[in-house]
């Protein structure tokens, strides 16, 4: 069967098709369609492995962790950044092994289309010393993430499978069965200290050399394999290496130059020292095409300084590639051309202005009332907006940083919100500090800063804006989605029970769509002291919108509009926007786009917003 | 033959639905082809991108990314994005682009100044071969577009059969709006 499916998409196929048994996941741009994939295959078929998105991404990796070491076939799946939050237990397990196939898959962003930080997750494989495979296409994903089970399983060890957006999101045919082949395995776990646990200095300093042995008979595996491809021409004075997506561009590009060498990798680490010996040794320059860190390069510059090799290393670390971003063709073509003293770098493009689309929340979005209700409370309570530090979080929420709210100071990493508004707060300012955090966020890694600021007293007002979902990253369901919404007969867990638990000072629920009201709970909490939670709660307007219909929409009087733009200064709704009418300008409202949430209503003074029907 | 058409504009505007019917109508007929969405922040009003990548040797190895200079088509839906994306144009290709910007609430506040089609056409102008306006004047729009798009596509042929095949909404409406691009009149 053929299918057009991404990158994403493949690593689900070829997990199902190596039978996986158990996977667990986070969403995170651009990893979640993986997870969501396999899902959605679960939901259409009986026989399916257990798949779940967990509380954060050290919870998925524990959760696999688990089932791997029940000689299952495990998958972990998140962003670069849920690898950070995953470390602690990545670099624990990656000591002690694995007996079933345990794969990690990580997704990088160069370029950083998705927002947070160009991290190069390839250094993991080096920190925690893990073999990696960096598949550049649909059908060499699709085929190596079943080679990482079975090198799992061979070596011992999880094998981290890393993407870049190019290749998770990027789509092609790929002729497949599209099935899950399950493998009758009976859980086994043989009970090991030594090798399960790291109490005492012993067993940690022996798992240390057995990963490095582990590590070391990969290197036999690649060579017999057809992951790394070595093309070596005699007599080429050029030899171009390059990784996963890069693979590709070369082949675009190298059929144009004669006489070069390529290496093109799939099985980045370890490097393939080996092989590179006599390559290092034969040629006057190697080119290094790998984008983020000069991981490859700085491997094989050592491997040359160490083996007394005066071959020349191109890369990033002697400017013939830029540190930082994306490559595109342009930076290929033009680090090929400076190599081999050949071909051109092409044309310079065309320069044009850059304008910028603002994001914002979506029309009818609840976090539009809550940001608005805390703007009209910072004024109520008598202090001045530009006084009152804001925290944001990871998540939706976070657009609050942008017109014309203009809320959110800060943003740091998931649930990092509420620990920061501590800081803040004891550094001495004299105005309210805040912390807005979505309620996956909070879920994810909120609880343990809320905890903090309990035990030891702290003086903040954390708003929780709950929409029942994880939004940005594709509505997936968390712990406080609605119960009759959980599939498979799923729980849900009582954030504000948990919260009360905890013991803050103050607590209470509003209504973001109820602007008095919340007004009024939020600027009393404003002048509070202590610990206050305020949990904003409405369902997210894009999901809610598939269960059911938002009933007549607002819509403006274009007599009485006078044009104040006080609605859309307020509310800064996607579906408010000028038209001409008569002689004058006035505001108008998209009937296409109206959610009917009513908060441009609340915002006109002179009567024109009114709801239809 | 390598060809690559980059599609552009924001969140709601239909880019994803007509750069998957390109992909879906190459695939069809027999190019190997790469297809690539930038959605990040779409449902939020974000700038939107589609990167398709074609070849008639299916062996031909290619990467998914239209770099600057690398597209021989640019369909733009939204006026800002489309000369965001100049850069991208090849020398001599054919730009086709909505008469149309979205106006991001903090631009109506700040008094921003957006481009209107005067400037598209400056900035495009002087490398571009076909630069080709279309006003919305039909709904839906990026079916309108895609027909107008269709009369300067060599590969356009049997276009349709893809769009009856995989349209799966409103197909009628669809398909009427696209017939009216392909019979738009430009003065190209
Ligand atoms: S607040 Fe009322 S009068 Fe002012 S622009 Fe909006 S609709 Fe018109
Ligand atoms: S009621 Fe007003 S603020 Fe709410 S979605 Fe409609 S136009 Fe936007």
């Amino acid at each position: 069967m053929k299918r057009i499916v991404s990158g994403n998409q493949a690593l689900a196929y070829g997990a199902l098709a190596a039978g996986v048994d158990l996977v667990a996941g986070y969403p995170g741009t651009p990893s979640t369609e993986a997870l969501t994939e396999i899902i959605r295959f679960s939901s259409e078929n009986e026989n399916a492995p257990w798949v779940e998105w967990s509380t954060n991404e050290k919870v998925a990796f524990d959760v696999a962790t688990g089932a791997a070491w029940s000689g299952k076939r495990a998958l972990a799946t998140m962003k670069m950044s849920g690898l950070n939050v995953a470390l602690d237990s990545v670099m624990s397990v990656a000591y002690s092994g694995t007996t079933g196939g345990f794969v990690l898959y990580v997704a990088d962003d160069p370029g950083a289309e998705a927002g947070m930080p160009e991290q190069d997750s390839r250094l993991c494989a080096d920190l925690a010393g893990l073999p990696m495979l960096e598949p550049g296409n649909v059908l060499e994903t699709y085929e190596l993430t079943q080679k990482a089970f079975e090198l799992s399983e061979k070596v011992g060890a999880p094998v981290l499978l890393r993407l870049v957006t190019s290749v998770s999101h990027g789509e092609a045919e790929l002729e497949a069965d599209f099935a899950y082949h399950l493998r009758e395995t009976t859980p086994y776990h043989n009970r090991d200290i030594t090798r399960y646990t790291k109490a005492g200095s012993k067993i940690c300093v022996d798992q240390h050399a057995d990963l490095l042995k582990r590590l070391d008979s990969c290197e036999e595996i690649y060579e017999s394999s057809s992951w790394n491809r070595f093309e070596i021409l005699s007599g080429a004075a050029l030899c171009v290496v390059s990784s996963g997506v890069m693979n590709e561009y070369v082949g675009e590009l190298l059929p144009a130059y004669s006489h070069v060498s390529s290496v093109r990798l799939t099985a980045t680490w370890p490097v393939e020292k080996k092989r590179f010996l006599p390559l290092l040794r034969d040629h006057e320059s190697l080119l290094i095409l790998e984008e983020l860190e000069p991981v490859l390069e700085k491997a094989l510059r050592s491997q040359a300084q160490a083996e007394g090799l005066p071959v020349k290393i191109l890369g990033k670390m002697d400017g013939t590639l830029p540190r930082t971003g994306r490559y595109g063709l342009k930076d290929i073509r033009s680090a090929l051309a400076a190599a081999s003293g050949t071909g051109d770098a092409g044309p310079a493009p065309a320069s044009a202005t850059a304008y910028r689309h603002t994001i914002t929340f979506c029309s009818g979005c609840p976090h539009r009332g809550t940001y608005m209700a805390l703007n009209r409370a910072i004024k109520k309570a008598g202090f001045k907006k530009k006084d009152v530090l804001v925290t944001g979080d990871i998540g939706c929420t976070i657009l609050g940083m942008n017109g014309p709210f203009d809320s959110c100071w800060t943003e740091v990493s998931m649930g990092s919100s509420i620990g920061l508004a501590q800081g803040f707060a004891r550094s001495g300012f004299d105005t309210p500090v805040v912390a807005t955090i979505g309620d996956s966020t909070f879920f994810h890694a909120g609880l343990p800063p809320l905890i903090n600021a309990v035990q030891q007293r702290a003086d903040i007002l954390v708003i929780i804006l709950d929409n029942g979902w994880t939004s940005m990253t594709g509505f997936q369901v968390n712990p406080g989605t609605e119960e009759s919404l959980q599939p498979g007969g799923r729980r849900r867990v009582s954030m504000d029970a948990l919260i009360q638990a905890v013991g803050v000072d103050y607590f209470e629920v509003i209504k973001p769509f109820d602007q008095d009201a919340a007004v009024e709970a939020l600027a009393g909490a404003l002048r509070m002291k202590g610990v206050r939670v305020l949990v904003s709660r409405e369902e997210c307007a894009l999901t809610r919108e598939r269960r059911k219909s938002f009933g007549p929409g607002y819509s403006i009087d274009q007599e009485k509009c006078t044009f104040c733009k006080m609605c859309l200064r307020e509310s800064g709704c996607t579906a408010l926007s000028p038209v001409q009418y008569g002689e004058k300008t006035v505001m108008s409202i998209d009937p296409d786009l109206c959610r009917s949430c009513g908060l441009c209503f609340t915002c006109c003074k002179f009567g024109a917003i009114s709801r239809e029907g | 033959m390598l060809k690559s058409v980059f599609l552009t504009g924001v969140g709601g505007q239909g880019v994803v639905t007509i750069a998957n019917l390109l992909s879906a109508h190459l695939q069809d007929s027999g190019y190997k082809v790469t297809l690539i969405h930038a959605t990040g922040m779409a449902q939020r009003g974000g700038r939107v991108t589609s990167e398709i990548r074609y070849s008639d040797d299916r062996d031909r190895p290619f990467g998914p990314r239209i770099s600057s200079g690398g597209a021989d088509y640019i369909i733009g839906m939204d006026m800002a994005e489309t000369v965001n994306s100049a850069s991208f144009l090849k020398a001599g290709g054919t730009l086709v682009f909505q008469n149309y910007t979205l106006l991001p609430s903090t631009a109506v506040l700040n008094k921003e100044s957006f481009p209107d089609a005067e400037e598209v056409k400056r900035v495009f102008a002087p490398f571009t071969g076909n630069l080709v306006e279309v006003e919305p004047s039909v709904r839906p729009v990026n079916m309108f577009v895609l027909g107008v798009f269709a009369r300067y596509w060599p590969e356009a042929e049997r276009l349709e059969e893809t769009l009856s095949k995989k349209l799966t909404k409103r197909v009628e409406e669809n398909l009427t709006a696209f017939h009216r691009g392909r019979d738009y009149r430009t003065e190209a």
